[in-house]
């Protein structure tokens, strides 16, 4: 083998620095223990000040066994306001935040570029026209399930329409699958604006549809918990199984191709997981932006672009993040609630500006 | 060749179904378009009686079908009593002693558009958007209204008190005094409710009187700014009884519906009727002048618009009496250019 | 020694026929230049010798069987390409791009293992990156970038080694190095294929030598008998001079044909 190497000395050019990454052990003892404090926080803060001794009891009552708690009396009213608002409130803004997490690392790493984001590919817009849709027909108001429904339903009928026009004998170009995209979300954004300015007139109904839109996850309920969590994880474990053709993606699908990735499969799989997800989290939590832009970011400047450890770590950190930013979307200024999008946006448009800013600087260095 | 032939139909078709969509999607609007009052449900018709056929014998515990078909049990009379929209509000006030009003909407502290206003700040109830707030009052009746948000609702049955949807969009002033007596029965205040529905069926009885008898039937069209009410509103059924012919039904219209320009010159009504918001009533009633094409109208040249202040444009709750009144003092009794400012 | 075959390949793309009838074979142990004007075929008579493009009719055959009687991670760990576009997007390090390498070699949640480690460091050894490894990707020049590429080829531990304009955009300097680099792969028992604009290198650094034009392969033998004037003229449009250098080489410079010249 020595006879075969080549004696080339370093070019001059390059620099001596040394990568470092930050280890994952650590990564996850700090992490981990903030979660846990930012999910505790979101159960103990609310508009009506219950004392931890009550949580613990009403905790202690959901949880255990029933014949350990028969002693434990807590007050209806206790029960339901940790165990019926605060605990699912909770529990959906982190598998929403997951989810938008995971959704923005798959964009991201699919397109090769770090300012996708999840809605790229049409899945947001189409997620919130269905909503639209159901809000305006009164379907909404029916039954708790229609407006995540139809979110739902029109993320995947948009992901369907954008990836047909996209394909040609087959085969799908990211480019054009990101074209089709950005044209297909700029088009049924503007039907939900048609809808929404025929019926600004019932302001109860346009009232209801704007705040969706802005994002929020007031009276969220066990019900919310149902729809969104199974998605997020059948995403989440989808997307972990395919860490390594994401990987190999990007450094190009003809280099992936080459070394024996299914470019084709694993993009469809890849885009409809996203999607799926995608989906799940505007219906339940209305248009969160950001959350996938910024946090699948964050994490590959601290842990790197191996896309294995992040997604788990994107998945846990955007869960966290969100249930920070509901936390103080809900007590910055009670009793009103501001809306879970413009907290999002205020600290995530700053950052964008910032990583955009970077991306500009380093791409002019090149 | 065959391939690049499909792939060009295939191009075409994803536009297809888009356009298909944005048909389909408009035609649904249309469909489903201008309920009366601004609420956006194809609900199923509240017929007069059907709240009476709704309500059960009088003896504890109460059962009332409400407009998810669900059967509501109230144990007891109510005294804590969550109320969470506007209308339901003002139903609610006009029967219930206002202590036991624990919870409002958030319309009601809204001067602006609050019939309640005086009260909800003498008795400072909790404003009904938060779940967690409204549920730590222990409340023993929540009233809800049929077009709110079914998560809230869904949310509120869970936690095990009596959840009431009520129908709140009306077409007819008999529904609306039936819904008083609904609320009676709900609350468990029957007399009271009783007294209510009676005094407002005697000041609509009074307004109709005010019309003298072979007057011809004068020609109204109410205005929320470029839109009127057609039939199937509560307009509808006001101008009716008050013997009048409403422009907006006569134009086609149906449920609360855009009008424009042309329709209005062409209608040439002899009222007008519109809402504005306190304190703005005189810069509205200029504005409306001076509209082009308004100030064509014979109501215009005559000067017979009334403008009253929002919170007595049409509530849809027994505060329509006084919107009643007001139309009939104001056609009938020929007031000077009539400009309401009581509210 | 293995046979890498195309067989009477057509592509056909958009309506066009991109390449048409085409033909070669190639052993280990050559060093094989495909060289033609701009749109001759040349990348894509690669990427279907890869396996990444599918043919229209026609079949590439290795050692005999077509690629589609194999599965795709065989295929992958037989022939191995490096694409012209190599731009990655995000901070990789040298020594993750180089065992990305290894994929077609393990199963789906199968974990790196000692062969895949040793294959690693032996292809980043054979490329002269080791101390590159730990770097990010985005901070390698652009020779070190072409060689850390490559090494991520040579991790595949492949027969063949498929290179699409290897040296387009390096400099002077670090064209040689990508040059020598292949001759030491070929020396190394495994066969490349490269494609390229510059003749001069692949005169004298290819074995064998296939002229493309309009996606048909026009010849195909040693350096010496395909690079001749009159097919160069015809192929590049231009006037061609072979000139023979001291080393007992061939140098080629090129005129374009005056007579037809849009300009002057």
């Amino acid at each position: 083998m020595a006879d075969n190497q080549l004696n080339l000395a370093s070019s001059p050019r390059t620099h001596g620095r040394k990568y470092s990454r930050f280890p994952l052990p650590l990564f996850y003892g700090i992490l981990l223990p903030l979660l846990l404090l930012v999910v505790l926080a979101g159960i103990g803060i609310g508009s009506t000040s219950i004392p931890w001794s009550i949580i613990l009891r009403v905790a202690g009552a959901k949880l255990l066994p029933h014949h350990l708690t028969t002693s434990l009396t807590v007050s209806r009213s206790d029960e339901v306001i940790i165990w019926l608002i605060r605990v699912p409130r909770v529990i959906v803004a982190f598998f929403v935040g997951a989810g938008l997490a995971t959704a923005g690392v798959i964009m991201q790493g699919l397109f090769r570029n770090p300012l996708a984001e999840p809605g790229i590919v049409g899945a947001g817009a189409g997620a919130v026209l269905g909503g639209v849709i159901a809000f305006v027909a009164g379907w909404s108001a029916k039954t708790a399930v229609m407006l995540p429904l139809f979110a739902m339903l029109g993320a995947l009928v948009a992901l369907g329409l954008v990836y047909l026009m996209a394909t040609r004998g087959g085969i799908t170009p990211a480019a054009t699958l990101l074209l089709s995209g950005i044209a297909t979300s700029a088009l049924l954004g503007a039907i939900s604006s048609l809808l929404l300015s025929i019926n600004i007139i019932n302001w109860q109904v346009a009232q209801e549809i704007v705040f969706w839109m802005m994002g929020g996850l007031d009276a969220r309920s066990w019900t919310h918990v149902w729809l969104c969590a199974p998605f997020v994880l059948l995403g989440l474990g989808a997307s972990m199984i395919q860490t390594r053709e994401l990987d190999l993606l990007q450094l190009g699908e003809e280099t992936a191709a080459s070394l024996g990735v299914d470019v084709e499969s694993s993009k469809r799989m890849l885009t409809l997981t996203a999607a799926v997800v995608t989906g799940a989290a505007i219906a339940v939590a209305g248009m969160v932006g950001f959350v996938g832009l910024i946090i699948p970011h964050a994490m590959r400047l601290i842990l790197g672009p191996a896309n294995r450890a992040l997604l788990l770590a994107s998945a846990l950190s955007g869960g966290g993040f969100l249930v920070l930013c509901d936390i103080i979307a809900r007590t910055i200024h009670p009793p009103t609630e501001i809306r879970l999008g413009i907290v999002t946006a205020l600290f995530g448009g700053p950052l964008f500006i910032f990583l955009l800013l970077r991306q500009y600087r380093r791409g002019a260095a090149e | 060749m065959t391939i690049s032939m499909m792939s060009r139909t295939t191009a075409i078709l994803p536009p297809l179904i888009l356009a298909a969509l944005v048909t389909s999607v408009a035609a649904a609007i249309q469909k489903f378009a201008s309920p009366p009052g601004g609420l956006q449900v194809p609900i199923a018709q509240v017929n007069e009686g059907d709240a009476r056929i709704r309500m059960a014998d009088r003896r504890y515990p109460r059962k009332a079908t409400d407009s998810d078909e669900i059967t509501v049990q109230i144990p007891h009379p109510t005294h804590r009593i969550v109320s969470q929209y506007w209308a339901i509000d003002e139903y609610v006030y006009s029967v219930v002693s206002p202590e036991d009003v624990v919870a409002v909407s958030q319309s009601a502290y809204v001067k602006s558009i609050s019939n309640v206003y005086e009260k909800v700040e003498r008795f400072h109830p909790v404003i009904a958007t938060d779940p967690e707030r409204v549920l730590a009052l222990r409340p023993d009746l929540m009233l809800v209204s049929s077009s709110g948000r079914a998560d809230y609702t869904s949310l509120a049955r869970s936690s095990g008190v009596p959840v009431y949807r009520m129908e709140t969009s009306f077409q007819t002033l008999a529904q609306i005094e039936e819904s008083i007596r609904l609320t009676g029965y709900l609350t468990g205040n029957d007399q009271s409710a009783e007294q209510q529905a009676l005094r407002f069926h005697d000041a609509i009885e009074q307004a109709k009187a005010l019309r003298p008898a072979n007057r011809p039937k004068p020609r109204i069209l109410g205005l929320g700014g470029r839109y009127s009410y057609g039939r199937e509103t509560l307009f509808q059924d006001i101008v009716s009884t008050l013997g009048g012919i409403n422009v907006g039904a006569e134009l086609g219209l149906k449920g609360y519906d855009a009008i424009n320009f042309e329709q209005i010159i062409r209608a040439d009504p002899e009222w007008i009727v519109a809402g504005a918001e306190p304190g703005k009533v005189k810069q509205l009633l200029s504005t409306l002048l001076s509209d082009p094409a308004i100030s064509l109208t014979q109501a215009a040249r005559n000067g017979h618009i009334l403008v009253v202040e929002n919170n007595v444009f049409l509530p849809m709750s027994p505060y329509t009496a006084v919107f009643v009144r007001a139309i009939a003092e104001a056609i009938y009794e020929n007031s000077e250019s009539a400009v309401s400012q009581h509210g | 020694m293995t046979t890498l075959e195309v067989r009477d390949v057509s592509v056909e793309r958009s309506g066009r026929m991109i390449l048409s009838q085409s033909s070669i074979t190639t052993q280990t142990g050559e060093l094989v230049a495909l060289v033609g004007p701009n749109g001759s075929g040349k990348s894509t008579l690669l990427r279907v010798m890869a396996g990444v493009w599918q043919a229209n009719a026609g079949s590439v055959l290795l050692g005999g069987q077509t690629l589609s009687s194999k599965s795709r991670h065989e295929v992958a760990r037989r022939i191995a390409l490096v694409p012209q576009d190599t731009h990655v997007d995000f901070d990789f390090t040298v020594g993750e791009i180089v065992s990305m390498g290894r994929y077609p070699h393990r199963r789906r949640f199968e974990a790196e293992t000692a062969v895949d480690r040793k294959a690693v460091q032996a292809a980043a050894r054979h490329c002269d990156i080791v101390d590159l490894l730990d770097r990010s990707i985005s901070t390698l020049s652009g020779g070190e970038r072409q060689r850390a590429l490559i090494a991520r080829s040579l991790a595949v531990q492949p027969e063949f080694i498929l290179l699409d304009e290897p040296t387009a955009s390096l400099d002077i300097e670090h064209t040689l190095e990508v040059m020598e680099l292949s001759q030491s792969l070929v020396s190394a028992g495994h066969s490349v294929i490269l494609a390229t604009h510059d003749l001069n290198l692949a005169f004298r650094y290819a074995t064998r030598i296939a002229l493309l034009h309009s996606g048909r392969i026009v010849s195909n033998g040693p350096p010496n008998e395909v690079l001749m004037t009159d097919s160069l003229d015809k192929t590049f449009n231009v006037h061609a001079e072979r000139i023979k250098t001291g080393t007992d080489s061939y140098i080629f410079n090129f005129f374009s044909d005056r007579k037809n010249s849009r300009f002057n």
